[in-house]
């Protein structure tokens, strides 16, 4: 006899819990703080049932990997870059995100899955950089290189969100190993995100419940896929604040930190003088 | 919350929990998502050694949700069957 929970089993039904206990850790990945894009990690989507009647949460490798690369070998080149036989120096496709207004076009690696295999990626709130340029205090001068100012950014009241995503199965030709590869939509930047995200002036297709479904279940047409990829959640919808440049190794990530240096985000940004010539 | 057909909602301590059936390892298992907060739970039913089938916490340790929320889930299903 076994116990679990306090409970007396059978030890079949032991070793069955304890199989069950470990396809249940693979759920675990709901609970990370912080998933790091350039580590090409697992993250957590929503995948459609064949049947298109339902989904299931499943982890995939953020990044988007074509059949063509055969191998991890490849894969790595393809994502990092690699120094090449003359010395020079290629580099790695970003196929973390995917912007949303050009999914369809024949020359991009990505129209199948757009077509074929869309998903949602479940966040509970992102990251982003603003790049400020000060002034140097012993010249005066502005500076060359930016400080960077990590934010946090959410939607009002939503533990969780959706963001547009298309994934791709992959398969090592060496080792016959396959893992689901998603790569994340991206849209233009509302207000809020330009001012946060000034360097790219892109924010991830964050999609309300109704238009999510749509995304994920719907047989669309073509249009339609580019107006749901290209969709931007306007930003009374969302909130941001600065975190600490050290967030990463913070117990909790998402803590709020004040720069005095930094305009806050909410201060209007002055029109553009008109050219007096 | 997206919901599905099969997925549902209980009153738990006076919130709505979402629960979501799905099968792991070959059996059905029902994730449990909270409004405040606090981590998901996985609960399923298993068969205890006097033959009675008990709600069980996975992994270990959440037995004091597992259990009346549990209750929930068979209330749901009984009210959904008439």
């Amino acid at each position: 006899m076994c116990y679990y929970n306090g409970q007396k089993v059978t030890k079949a039904e032991f070793i069955q819990l304890m199989q069950l206990e470990k396809a249940v850790k693979d759920y675990e990945f709901l609970n990370r703080n912080v998933t790091h894009a350039f580590e090409f990690g697992k993250i957590a989507v929503l995948k459609p049932r064949y049947t298109r009647d339902n989904f299931d949460i499943v982890q995939m490798e953020w990044s988007f990997l074509p059949k063509y690369v055969k191998n991890r070998d490849q894969a790595e080149k393809f994502r990092r870059g690699y120094k090449k036989k003359d010395g020079t120096w290629q580099k790695g496709y970003d196929t973390q995100n995917a912007k949303g207004g050009e999914l369809l076009f024949d020359d991009k690696i990505y129209r199948e899955a757009a077509l074929e295999r869309r998903c949602l990626i479940l966040s509970s709130g992102f990251y982003e950089w603003r790049h400020e340029y000060g002034v140097n205090k012993r010249t005066g001068e502005k500076k060359k290189t930016a400080d960077k100012y990590p934010h946090y950014i959410g939607v009002k009241d939503q533990p969780y969100f959706y963001v547009a995503g298309i994934w791709q199965s992959w398969t090592d030709q060496d080792t016959g190993e396959t893992v689901d590869t998603v790569s994340l939509v991206t849209t233009k930047a509302n207000a809020m995100m330009a001012k946060i995200h000034n360097s790219k002036l892109r924010m991830p297709t964050i999609l309300p419940d109704n238009l999510a479904l749509e995304w994920m279940m719907d047989d669309l047409p073509e249009e339609r896929i580019t107006e749901l990829a290209t969709f931007q959640l306007p930003e009374n919808l969302m909130e941001a604040c600065t975190v600490h440049k050290d967030f990463l190794k913070a117990e909790d990530p998402t803590v709020p930190f004040i720069y005095e240096e930094l305009v806050a985000l909410d201060t209007p940004t002055p029109p553009a003088q008109a050219s007096l010539f | 919350m997206l919901f599905q057909a099969d997925d549902f909602e209980v009153e738990f301590e006076g919130m709505k929990v979402a629960i979501k059936v799905m099968d792991l390892a070959g059996r059905t298992v029902f994730q449990l998502t909270f409004p405040d907060g606090r981590k998901p739970l996985i609960i399923s039913r298993s068969k205890v050694f006097d033959g009675h089938k008990v709600w069980m916490s996975i992994p270990e340790g959440r037995q004091s949700e597992a259990i009346p929320i549990g209750a929930k889930i068979v209330e749901h299903f009984q009210n959904t069957k008439t």
